[in-house]
């Protein structure tokens, strides 16, 4: 079973002073001094991030030396660090390597281009065509597709605005308390109800801010977690990964998709939703916190938004999710935002985590969703 | 006026969209050769009813505000597409029919023919 034995990450924000092999370099060096091995002991390496160019992790792999080693470049949209990191597990777990490490990269600007970077298709082409039939539909930046998953539920459920802005306010409470999120400053109800409209009803809180950031893992083999003295020891219990398998049925396949895929984790580490401790979520928008806590199973369809109300979300309460201010605070720079996650649960069950840790924290979930329809789960216990 | 979308005179006289149906039920649009549900072959194209219900809308950014909603058919499609109609008379369960509109796109100037969808009179 693969053992976390470092992590790493080079605070979301800005970083206009550092290219995007910079910022993998800066996380797999915290990730290195947080396991007490030099890069040379690093085996295998692989590298998520979306459209941040070819071989970013060969990059990152060159300025901390050329040590010959196999590099994986993964592009699995914001689930390009989950898939890195499942990859490194599995190099573990097939006992192809002792030492393996997860990277993910990402940088505002360089990975925003979903065309490939090849500029407008020209007319007569496929890609035209798909681009027309797209703008037929109507074009809606990512926050249009869960204004309506909003809309809907509040007609559904009855549910307010507000109780989805309650995410927005309690993530940035937890980031507060992280030196490594990019949203720090306070945030109230009013801020969200009164700030920008971005796709009606959602106003810029309910939406994650884009940035720059890298994030590193470190796993290793029962074996070398003895010879190392990694202590605590944090296993990963279950690794699931799952694409889509309902067709035609808008606003509900990412919901879906995660309740095959943690029923597949939960299965895989013999756990259930009783057994998590605490939980980092895929919160790119309010209502996703709301809909996967239902989908894992810790509230009933249509008791989301009451869980939140009730404090059951927040650090403190029932079943805390997004400690590290999540997405929305934490920041989202696509490639690196899986291996953030890891980062903030190896923290919290190794009780590191200072004003936002989770009491006596030992089991924790981690969910990434990917466009597409990707979506990961993995789950970490202390031994 | 990009093919297979739509139809503006479709075999009762009015605009339709074109979805496949598969064999085995599944309709999809735009219209699928390979069926999404069933990995199935020999889907056939289907005129969507001309009247639908919103599911759920938003709006789209631009130089003026576009209504963008999803709308469900009675042959079981749920499609994406504009409403002409103002956010304050956008509502989900509303009624509206297919029509097709010009709409003049800021990102290569051309206009572009497309289908929308028109709140039918009298219902809110």
């Amino acid at each position: 079973m693969a053992i976390v034995a470092g992590v790493g990450m080079v605070p979301f924000g800005r970083h206009p002073e550092k290219t995007v092999a910079d910022l993998g370099a800066g996380a797999v060096l915290a990730a290195l001094t947080d396991a007490g091995l030099p890069w040379k002991a690093i085996e295998v390496m692989h590298c998520g991030a979306a459209g941040a160019g070819m071989t970013p992790g060969t990059r990152v792999g060159a300025l901390l030396g050329l040590t010959g080693i196999p590099i994986t470049n993964i592009d699995n949209a914001s689930a390009s660090g989950s898939s890195a990191f499942r990859l490194a597990c599995r190099d573990v777990d097939s006992g192809a390597a002792d030492v393996a490490l997860a990277v993910g990269v990402g940088k505002f600007g360089r990975t925003l281009r979903l065309d490939g970077g090849v500029g407008a298709p020209e007319p007569g082409t496929a890609e035209f065509r798909e681009r027309q039939v797209a703008m037929m539909q109507g074009p809606l930046p990512p926050a249009g597709l869960f204004a309506m998953r909003t809309r809907r539920r509040m007609h559904e459920f009855g549910s307010t605005l507000d109780q989805f802005a309650l995410v927005a306010v309690k993530n940035r409470k937890h980031a507060m308390h992280n030196p490594y999120a990019q949203m720090r400053d306070p945030l109230t109800l009013e801020d969200v109800r009164n700030a920008r409209v971005v796709a009606d009803p959602l106003t810029v809180p309910h939406c994650c801010p884009v940035g720059d950031g890298g994030a590193a893992a470190i796993v290793v083999s029962e074996r070398k977690a003895r010879e190392l003295g990694v202590n605590p020891a944090i296993r990963v219990l279950a690794s699931a990964f799952r694409t889509p398998t309902l067709a035609g049925v808008m606003n509900a396949q990412d919901a879906d998709t995660t309740t095959a895929t943690v029923r597949q984790a939960y299965a895989q580490a013999g756990l259930g939703p009783g057994d998590i401790d605490l939980v980092q979520v895929h919160d790119a928008f309010t209502v996703e916190e709301i809909e996967y806590c239902e989908s894992m199973g810790f509230c009933e369809p249509g008791q989301g938004e009451a869980a939140v109300e009730r404090g059951e979300l927040s650090i403190g309460g029932r079943i805390p999710f997004s400690t590290d201010g999540g997405l929305l605070s934490r920041g989202h720079p696509l490639g690196p935002t899986g291996l953030a996650q890891v980062h903030e649960t190896v923290i919290q069950l190794r009780g590191q985590a200072g004003p936002r840790q989770v009491e006596g924290a030992r089991t924790g979930l981690v969910h990434m969703v990917g466009i597409g329809g990707v979506c990961l789960v993995h789950i970490l216990q202390r031994a | 006026m990009v093919e297979g979308i739509f139809t503006p005179v479709g075999s009762d006289g009015l605009p339709h969209l074109l979805c496949s149906r598969c064999p085995c039920g599944a309709v999809a649009f735009p219209a699928r050769e390979r069926c999404a549900a069933c990995s199935g072959t020999g889907l056939a194209i289907e005129e969507v009813p001309n009247e639908g219900v919103i599911y759920s809308w938003t709006t789209s950014p631009g130089r003026s505000v576009r209504v963008v909603a999803q709308v469900q058919f009675a042959n079981g499609l749920m499609a994406q597409g504009f409403v002409t109609a103002e956010p304050s008379a956008v509502g989900i369960g509303q009624r509206v029919r297919t029509a097709v509109v010009t709409v003049d796109y800021a990102e290569d100037g051309a206009p572009l023919q497309s289908y929308a969808f028109v709140p039918v009179e009298g219902e809110n």
